[in-house]
């Protein structure tokens, strides 16, 4: 009898105590606006300006098309930007200059739009970093941990300012497939991505999705560096024919460089329940995002 | 926390019924005072002519003893005073004040006899005594009293929320708190995570809090020292209490071995087996959700005590103490048609401390004692958790087996060596010097993987832990002066070297406090303190519990030095009143965190933190209490800030602490109606932990992209891409304030030699639901968008407990 009296009120009192929704209250920041624009001299620049919401609600991205944003270059006005207002993917929140950034030059925008008041950015067009050659060392038919295939690029690091950069490698690859008894055979090609892994010391690595490598000059500030890269290449149970050995170097800013590292970290460990929180970088005055440049560099050599 | 997890907890926080037995004896306390000077007179003796035995008094004068009802002659000397010969007719609790004279003309003793204080004692220099009687005044937690609850009744000492461990001393972090247990560490102070103590009440003779001042002989935390001192066994007679409870018992035994009463002993053991309760429960609630398994947890303690005295002066004192915890968790989910295959899931935590000494204490006359010892103190952490899955071959597929077995171990170890001579030079001047030597051994992650698929067949990988070992010695000096009976003056230092991975560090750390008394009942006290601790604590800043974890201060993670500065009064008012203030000021050097991203669960804590952190806590305290009379109690208000710093977080700027308590407040009260009836009611209320929460979150550039690309194509976006959380700071959201009130009614009756009690406590009268942990949880809304939610968890509603005692052998 009294096992029962027990075991009711103990059940009792595990419903009393309970799990219930937990309501953040007085958030300490409000809504604020967001400029996502990494720009190049390869291209106009686009701007995509939108808004932050809370986090505890259904994700209310919404783009700010009565904003205005104005661009400056080296300090003098140079235009209002305009909003792409077309029924393209891609134009959600966009803004766009009319011209190409130029190298060298220092870029700045105000945004300024009724509810969320006005962001400032600014950053520089990174120069393109000097190639000076580049080959590929070793390529193994199979590639394992002791013999990888190994690609060398040597550069020129423009002294003048602190540099970052972003290497990614992939390859184009055209094989032969037997598809039934006769041995008839198709051809056809692919696309494979390449984690690049320096075996010499580079200052400030880090990753992009696990996979792009971001380094700093710090060590060659000025001065030509080899950079050896090994990768698994791809050891396809078809017959490869040929490839096509591609990579990209970025010359990026350092607020590109601050972004995408923090990024990363947040993409790692975006589980709160089991890590720390990280904060991702952004470089927008009184708002949220990033407004940074880059110079790309591709490269390719085939492979037979 | 799962629901099973939950209802464990729950059905161990229930106990309607969980005896308390007390020692049979009656004690004996008292101060003994210079009757000219009108001060406290240290390192008197108090000996017991029949029993061969007795005491030394304190710093503050103070002595007990515990001895049987009936008549005892005792003696009390001390060099330049006359002794003092008394008979006491002992029959309850005395408390006495002996008044002594410095001339050589006998005279009459002053014996002022009144019922003891029922509250903790604060004196002049800031030390808090709690006597086993303090602690059994607070209305009962499963119808325990818990002596670290009684300490977290004081100013500047703050329990966490619900399910956080230790206690939390102006500012500082748990393991900032030196736990020793007849001076041996004690690394883990919780049972049944936090919920209570691993202190037995029934086996602590007192409890003395430092957290003002720091007398140089204490060292190796940065926030407190408590020191509690276990209960010998009774002087003349062996008694004992037994007590079966539903859910626990408990077991005391203690008294002379010999006829000449020279060795004595105590021993208490507590046991708790809820387990029998919720395996038969929760495999009832498991089979009912359609699967089999259960939950179990058990935990017990011991302590154990043996003194020997050799002569008048030689004494030996051995002490054991163990906690041992238990907590298995199954889970077996039957094959079905649909599904051919039946897994098991297995989780076993064990956790103990064993802690033993050696005490030798020699007094080689009256103003020079020596006291060594050496200790051992283990903490052990052992996990096992196990996934089995097998299916048979089907027509549709083959055989499939998957078992996994992680086993874990994790240890802190320490072997210590120490001797403290005492030298009281003078009446006026007491002069201590001291050397410590202890090995320190750390074992984290070390573990065994026990794998067996269908892809790769057997496989057993041994996981190498992270050891550690190092070396830590550290002795001092300290001189206590007396000049006159306004001032007191404690000055030292406390010198500390660690060794470590082949670096040693060294810490020299000077102490004074000072104690100003213009009128009798007033003093004024002031003091610095230089500290360092050579153990770190992690905390998370996510959630609020279970993922704290501590780690040795390393080459990289440098052992973390800091000040105490502390000032305040304290004012003996008419009719047993007493107040005081004080304020505190404490830095903290090379601390360490969690930094960004760092994963809880990562093998190698060193690469989940940045160190060489700053800290800074300050703050003020007031204290209210009435000591003596049939109402007695105190308030406790505590306001205090603690913020952290490190270079790599939060932008470099400071941010508020986890356990920053902006404001702390305990109330206790007790009534004593009649001379069987009385009422307790205590109310404990802080603000609560600062946690990280999200507050805002954008889309990147691909996340635009990609909402842009659904939406173009009429596809409302339910809420995936690129998504970044916002927070606006670390520790950016302070949780809802923790408090409950918690009442008891005790009904005493004599009945010849036996003395039966029954307490009923309610504890968490209004039922406030305390946050016990907030994690994050996703759900869809009407429209099927993903939408974040936060989850909090409570535990411990309003929990009644009735509790029988019997005290016999009157």
């Amino acid at each position: 009898m009294i096992k029962q009296v027990l075991i009711i009120a103990l059940l009792l009192l595990s419903l009393s105590a309970c799990e219930k929704d937990f309501v953040i209250k007085d958030q300490a920041s409000s809504s604020k606006m967001v400029i996502n624009s990494l720009f190049s001299n390869s291209g106009k620049m686009n701007v995509y300006v939108t808004g932050s919401y809370a986090s505890n609600g259904a994700n209310a991205i919404h783009s700010l098309e009565d904003a205005i944003v104005e661009l400056y270059e080296d300090n003098t006005f140079k235009e209002q930007m305009k909003y792409l207002n077309s029924d393209t993917v891609g134009t959600f929140g966009k803004f766009q200059s009319s011209f190409n950034p130029v190298k060298g030059k220092k870029y700045s925008i105000k945004v300024t739009q009724s509810k969320y008041g006005q962001v400032d950015a600014t950053d520089e067009q990174v120069m393109p970093v000097q190639i000076l050659n580049y080959f590929v060392a070793h390529y193994p038919a199979d590639s394992t941990e002791n013999s990888r295939a190994k690609m060398v690029i040597n550069i020129h690091d423009n002294g003048d300012k602190d540099n970052y950069y972003k290497v990614t490698m992939w390859a184009e690859e055209k094989l032969s497939q037997v598809i039934n008894a006769q041995g008839d055979t198709m051809i056809y090609t692919r696309t494979q991505s390449y984690k690049p892994m320096p075996t010499i010391y580079l200052a400030d690595t880090a990753r992009e999705w696990g996979w792009n490598l971001f380094f700093s000059d710090n060590g060659f500030n000025g001065q030509n560096k080899t950079l050896e890269l090994e990768f698994q290449n791809a050891t396809p149970k078809d017959k490869l024919i040929s490839s096509k050995l591609w990579y990209e170097i970025r010359t990026i800013s350092k607020s590109y460089y601050l972004y995408s590292k923090t990024l990363e970290l947040f993409r790692q460990t975006n589980n709160t329940n089991s890590s720390e929180p990280s904060y991702v970088y952004t470089n927008i005055a009184n708002g949220y995002g990033i407004f940074a440049s880059y110079n790309a560099q591709s490269k390719s050599t085939v492979i037979k | 926390m799962n629901q099973w997890t939950r209802i464990f907890f729950l059905l161990c926080s229930v106990s309607s019924v969980w005896p308390v037995f007390s020692q049979v004896s009656y004690k004996l306390s008292g101060i003994i005072w210079d009757k000219k000077e009108q001060m406290p007179i240290q390192q008197a003796v108090v000996f017991l002519p029949n029993q061969s035995s007795g005491t030394l008094s304190d710093s503050s004068g103070e002595f007990s003893l515990l001895l049987s009802a009936g008549v005892h002659p005792m003696t009390i000397s001390y060099l330049g005073y006359l002794r003092q010969n008394i008979i006491l007719h002992i029959s309850r609790d005395t408390v006495l004040r002996i008044e002594m004279e410095s001339n050589h003309l006998m005279k009459d003793v002053v014996v002022l006899e009144r019922k003891k204080e029922a509250t903790a004692q604060h004196d002049a220099n800031g030390l808090i005594t709690l006597r086993r009687e303090d602690i059994n005044a607070l209305p009962a937690l499963m119808g325990e009293h818990d002596p670290i609850r009684a300490v977290q009744m004081q100013p500047g000492v703050q329990s966490g929320n619900e399910g956080t461990r230790g206690v939390f001393v102006r500012g500082g972090s748990p393991d900032q708190n030196l736990m020793l247990i007849d001076g041996s560490t004690v690394y883990n102070p919780s049972h049944l995570y936090g919920f209570i103590s691993v202190f037995n009440s029934d086996a602590i003779e007192r409890i003395d809090v430092h957290k003002n001042s720091f007398p140089a002989s204490f060292g190796g935390r940065l926030g407190s020292v408590m020191n509690i001192e276990t209960a010998n066994g009774h002087e003349d007679k062996i008694q004992g209490s037994f007590s079966l409870g539903l859910i626990a018992s408990k077991f005391n035994i203690g008294g002379p071995l010999d006829k000449k009463k020279k060795t004595h002993f105590a021993l208490s053991l507590r046991g708790c087996y809820v387990g029998a309760y919720t395996g038969p429960i929760s495999r009832r609630q498991f089979k009912a959700a359609g699967y089999n398994g259960s939950i179990a947890y058990y935990f017990g303690d011991v302590n154990f005590k043996l003194v020997h005295q050799f002569s008048a002066k030689d004494r030996l004192e051995l002490n054991y103490f163990t906690n041992y915890d238990f907590y298995t968790f199954t889970k077996i989910v039957a094959a079905t048609s649909k599904s051919p295959g039946e897994s098991t899931v297995l989780q076993k935590v064990q956790w103990a401390n064993y802690v033993t000494s050696v005490h030798w204490l020699h007094t080689f006359n009256s103003r020079v004692t020596l006291r060594t010892a050496f200790s051992f103190s283990d903490y052990e952490l052992n996990s096992e958790n196990k996934y089995h899955y097998a299916a048979p071959e089907t027509p549709y597929s083959s055989a499939f087996n998957n078992y996994y077995n992680l086993k874990s171990t994790a240890y802190i170890r320490d072997y210590t060596l120490r001797s403290m001579l005492r030298f009281a030079i003078t009446k006026k001047q007491t002069f201590k010097t001291g050397i410590e030597i202890k090995g320190l051994f750390f074992e984290t992650g070390k573990g065994k993987e026990e794998i067996d698929n269908t892809w790769n067949g057997q496989k057993t990988n041994t996981i190498k832990g992270q050891e550690t070992k190092a070396l830590e010695t550290s002795c001092f000096v300290e001189d206590e002066y007396i000049p006159n009976r306004h001032w007191v003056i404690n000055a030292g230092f406390h010198f500390r070297t660690y060794t470590v991975q082949q670096k040693t560090f060294t810490n020299l750390l000077p102490r004074i406090n000072i104690v100003y008394s213009p009128i009798k009942s007033f003093s004024l006290r002031a003091s610095a303190s230089g500290l360092s601790q050579n153990i770190h604590l992690l905390v998370a800043s996510t959630s609020n519990i279970l993922n704290d974890y501590w780690v040795p201060a390393t080459a990289a993670a440098k052992p973390e030095i800091g000040w105490n500065f502390s000032g305040g009064m304290i004012h003996k008012l008419p009719l047993f009143f007493e107040w005081s203030i004080d304020g505190f000021y404490r830095t903290m050097n090379h601390l360490i965190e969690y930094k960004e991203g760092a994963n809880y669960f990562s093998r190698s804590w060193e690469s989940q933190v940045t160190s060489n952190g700053k800290g800074v806590a300050y703050g003020m305290e007031v204290y209210l209490a009435r000591t003596y009379g049939r109402i007695t109690g105190s308030v406790a208000y505590t306001l205090s800030w603690s913020n952290r710093k490190f270079s790599t977080l939060n932008g470099g700027a400071y941010f508020p602490y986890k356990y920053d308590r902006r404001h702390n407040i305990a109330f206790q009260m007790n009534y004593t109606i009649s001379k069987h009836i009385s009422v307790g009611v205590s109310w404990v209320y802080g603000s609560g932990n600062m946690i990280s929460v999200s507050n805002q979150s954008y889309n990147t550039w691909s996340g635009v992209v990609q909402y842009d690309n659904y939406v173009k194509r009429g596809n409302p976006y339910p809420g995936s891409g690129e998504e970044i959380a916002l927070y606006s700071g670390k520790n950016n959201y302070r949780l809802p304030a923790y408090h409950h009130l918690d009442v008891s009614f005790t009904y005493k009756k004599r009945v010849k030699r036996n003395e039966h009690e029954f307490n009923f406590s309610i504890y968490n009268l209004y039922n406030r639901l305390n946050v016990f942990t907030v994690y994050q949880d996703y759900r869809n809304d009407s429209n099927g968008n993903r939408v974040l939610v936060y989850k909090q968890l409570s535990l411990f509603p309003i929990l009644p407990s009735l509790t029988y005692i019997i005290h016999f052998g009157l």
